[in-house]
């Protein structure tokens, strides 16, 4: 079940919340595994056939684990064991055209093998229990705010917040809003951007000029921006509503200066997942600079391979990896540049990296990339004029909600005893409601993330 | 007082979305359809999006978002100043090279009747160089050249693309439908009806007659966008008084009679173009002329076709329409006997190959 969808919007969130919050909390995980299997089976029903293979390898590994703490080397071959499964899982997952075609536009690719990892990992540093019931275990695996593809969740504090969670007035109200917003942000800013992206390709007929190819990167990055952002406001408000505290995803990348922070800050989940299970047992606790861009080379694979396993994601995973040991080499000279030339070096190497992405094969994506490097220098002015218009009014919008001003004002509001903020609330909400409601309706929804 | 809020926000939440649900289940006029089609979650999907209430008024509102945007597309809709035009942007391949494939084998198992063959662009074919460079629209006068070319030599094309181009600043199109106006057909008809050997009836032999004034066609049903004007639907009255005798139609199988082409309970229904005809709901049907002695004419219809029989009926005997897509597990071949007519017209819009 697409998360942006008027099916879930209005017939299975209230229905499941409505279930959910009238359940005693003891059994509330379940009904929130009740909720995850519907909406995979939603999808496909061959989609709990993964889940099924991770929740029982981490169960029945992170207990031999934890039971075997002091045979180290039967510890470490669970552990390879359960990420190799878990790999396996992923490759199942993906290698089945009808189930993949169908489950990747209902949920987050590979989440749960994911999260399985990550559960299994931290049983074995001892980071975090390991759960003696699998139907709870299978709740947090399959998180359902997740389900739509991002964040992925901590196992040791949803595991936890999962034993106590409860109602409550304030989060349940804010997890709405944030939730429609996300929904806003997806169908309203990130579909219509993905649609003129489109149709500027469609329209150039494989001929970009180098302006025009440059606009279109621009377009297709703040599209994906967009609809990321919405996917995360949906599960930290659907979240919330559940009782769940769910960290932001995104930390203001556009005001980044440096690569490394602009990944670290762009889906920051993901990269601190990546950080947490690949790049640090990889790189290690020296300071040993070949081991640390192995590390991070590896990490960038995981993470593009994470969004989604082709040769453009490769290539961008890479081309990232190469961009970002450069910069970890010349650290020191490049720290003698100045602040706004980082930064425009930075946001146009990201923007080539969208364009990368943009394609679904190498060869094209390649050939994008040449037309932004080598493309002709006309100034085609009415296309390029129409394609900055549509998208001008839905990047002031995205910059908008991504300045820390307005958040720090609203914060500053909501801080006082009576915030405007909370008066005008239900009005937000009827609004936002209305308006996501208009284009859920209208058809122009686009299914998946990228 | 913060509390309070935050009860009145989340119940009006839940009371929208749950008067809304509630709507869309139980007071939807459309009842469930229960036999499955593509799977549990498409069918029930399908029926949350058609039975959702004021369907109309979301679809509005958002045209009037997009619009006031700056918007000039609504999916594939391209909103002119004056007329919504569906963009086709390409043909489907598979789709002309095995539509060619039957036409010439239905020619070459009938050698002793004449064939002709009619493909008519719509207005993204014709209207093409005046759409915005942003916007692709198929280069429908390349297709047609290139059906035409792949068509066996026997048969014999007909085109409607030069006099609609030449007629492109009259009303040849609806402005809020995908088909040609009456006006439109005429003007093809005219000129491509001395190949089919008739000379043709003139304009002014015509009463023009506004059987509705307050058309909103498909394309309107599509977007919403109040912009445009309705349209007209014309019917062209011979004045020396109608040739049909009767028409006979079939539909699953059942018959039914009439004495007119002209289906006049169907300007009080949503569907106002099945004024031609009973629109595209036929597997056959039969127009018998006055014209006795004339020739017989079998036309395979596509959704261009039915505003067009009403020139026709000067020159034939009988008109016998075919609609492929109506017949369900039955052949032309089965549905009637080809040699018995002196010609077969096949008239498809270039939508059919797309």
């Amino acid at each position: 079940m697409n998360f942006t969808s008027i099916t879930f919007l209005y017939f299975f969130l209230p229905a499941f919340f409505l279930i959910y919050a009238v359940t005693k909390p003891a059994y509330r995980a379940y009904i929130m595994l009740i909720g995850s299997c519907t909406v995979i089976c939603w999808g496909s029903p061959y989609g709990l056939v993964p889940l099924a293979i991770s929740v029982l390898i981490s169960y029945l590994c992170s207990l031999c684990i934890d039971s075997l703490r002091d045979r180290k080397k039967l510890s470490v071959l669970l552990l390879i064991v359960s990420l190799l499964t878990n790999l396996a899982a992923v490759v199942l997952f993906c290698s089945l055209p009808t189930v993949r075609s169908r489950l990747f536009t209902a949920i987050g690719a590979g989440i749960y093998a994911l999260h399985s990892a990550a559960y299994t990992f931290d049983v074995y540093r001892n980071e975090c229990e390991a759960v003696r019931s699998p139907l709870r275990l299978a709740a947090y695996i399959s998180f359902l705010p997740s389900l739509c593809g991002i964040p992925l969740v901590k196992p040791k504090e949803t595991i936890g917040q999962m034993k106590e969670t409860s109602v409550r007035s304030d989060m349940l109200t804010d997890g709405i809003l944030l939730l429609l917003f996300g929904i806003a942000a997806k169908v309203i800013v990130g579909d219509r951007l993905y649609t003129l992206f489109q149709e500027l390709e469609a329209s150039a007929k494989g001929d970009l000029s180098m302006l025009m190819s440059w606009l279109g990167a621009f377009i297709f990055g703040f599209s994906v921006f967009a609809r990321l952002k919405g996917y995360a406001c949906i599960a930290q408000g659907f979240g919330m509503m559940l009782g769940f505290r769910i960290g932001p995803s995104f930390d203001y990348p556009y005001s980044k200066t440096t690569l490394r922070e602009y990944l670290a800050s762009y889906n920051i989940s993901a990269y601190s997942f990546v950080q947490r299970y690949v790049f640090r047992p990889i790189a290690g606790s020296e300071t040993n600079q070949a081991r640390t861009l192995t590390a991070s080379a590896v990490s960038l694979v995981v993470i593009c391979a994470s969004y989604r396993p082709s040769a453009s994601f490769l290539i961008w995973g890479a081309g990232a990896a190469l961009f970002i040991s450069l910069e970890i080499i010349l650290d020191s000279r490049l720290s003698h540049v100045p602040r706004p030339v980082r930064f425009i070096m930075t946001h146009m190497l990201t923007v080539i990296g969208w364009a990368v992405i943009s394609q679904k094969t190498a060869v094209s994506s390649l050939e994008y990339v040449a037309h932004m490097l080598t493309g002709a220098l006309t100034l085609d002015t009415t296309p390029l004029l129409y394609y900055f218009r549509s998208a001008a009014p839905l990047f002031v919008l995205i910059l908008l909600f991504e300045s820390k001003s307005l958040r720090n004002a609203v914060a500053k509001l909501e801080e006082r005893s009576v915030s405007p903020i909370t008066v005008i609330k239900p009005v937000l909400i009827l609004t936002l409601l209305v308006m996501v409601t208009v284009f859920l309706m209208s058809g122009s929804v686009q299914s998946g993330i990228l | 007082m913060k509390k309070a809020f935050n009860y009145v926000s989340a119940a009006l939440f839940f009371i929208f979305c749950g008067i809304f649900a509630v709507s869309t289940l139980f007071l939807s006029d459309k009842l469930p359809d229960v036999t499955p089609r593509e799977g549990l979650a498409e069918d029930t999907e399908k029926f949350v999006c058609d039975n959702f209430p004021l369907q109309a008024n979301w679809r509005s509102m958002y045209s009037s978002i997009v619009t006031a945007a700056g918007q000039s597309r609504i999916g594939n809709v391209y909103i002119s100043d004056d007329a919504l035009i569906e963009i086709i942007s390409k043909a489907d391949e598979n789709k002309t090279n095995e539509l060619v494939e039957r036409i010439n084998t239905l020619a070459l198992d009938h050698p002793n009747v004449a064939f002709y063959s009619l493909i008519v662009p719509t207005a993204s074919g014709i209207y093409s160089e005046e759409l915005p460079m942003m916007i692709t629209a198929l280069d429908q006068q390349k297709l047609i050249d290139d059906i035409y070319f792949k068509l066996d030599s026997s048969i014999h094309t007909l085109d409607a693309y030069t006099p609609l181009f030449s007629a492109r600043a009259d009303y040849v199109y609806f402005r809020t439908d995908n088909r040609w106006t009456e006006y439109g057909a005429y003007t093809v008809y005219n000129k491509v009806i001395r190949k089919l050997g008739f000379s043709p009836v003139r304009l002014s032999s015509y009463d023009m007659e506004y059987a509705d004034r307050e058309f909103y066609g498909d394309l309107y049903s599509k977007t919403y966008y109040k912009g445009v004007g309705a349209d007209l639907i014309n019917i062209f009255k011979n004045k020396n008084g109608s040739f049909v005798t009767g028409v006979t139609s079939w539909s699953d199988g059942v018959e039914f009679n009439s004495s007119s082409i002209y289906y006049t309970p169907a300007l009080s229904t949503s569907n106002k173009l099945d004024l031609f005809l009973g629109g595209n709901s036929f597997e056959k049907c039969r127009i018998m002329t006055s014209n006795t002695d004339a020739p017989k004419l079998l036309m395979i219809k596509g959704s261009y076709s039915n505003m067009f029989v009403p020139f026709l009926t000067p020159h034939y005997s009988e008109i016998t329409l075919i609609d492929p897509q109506q017949l369900e597990g039955t052949t032309i071949e089965e549905a009637v006997d080809i040699d018995s007519f002196d010609q077969v017209l096949i008239l498809y819009d270039v939508s059919k190959f797309c």
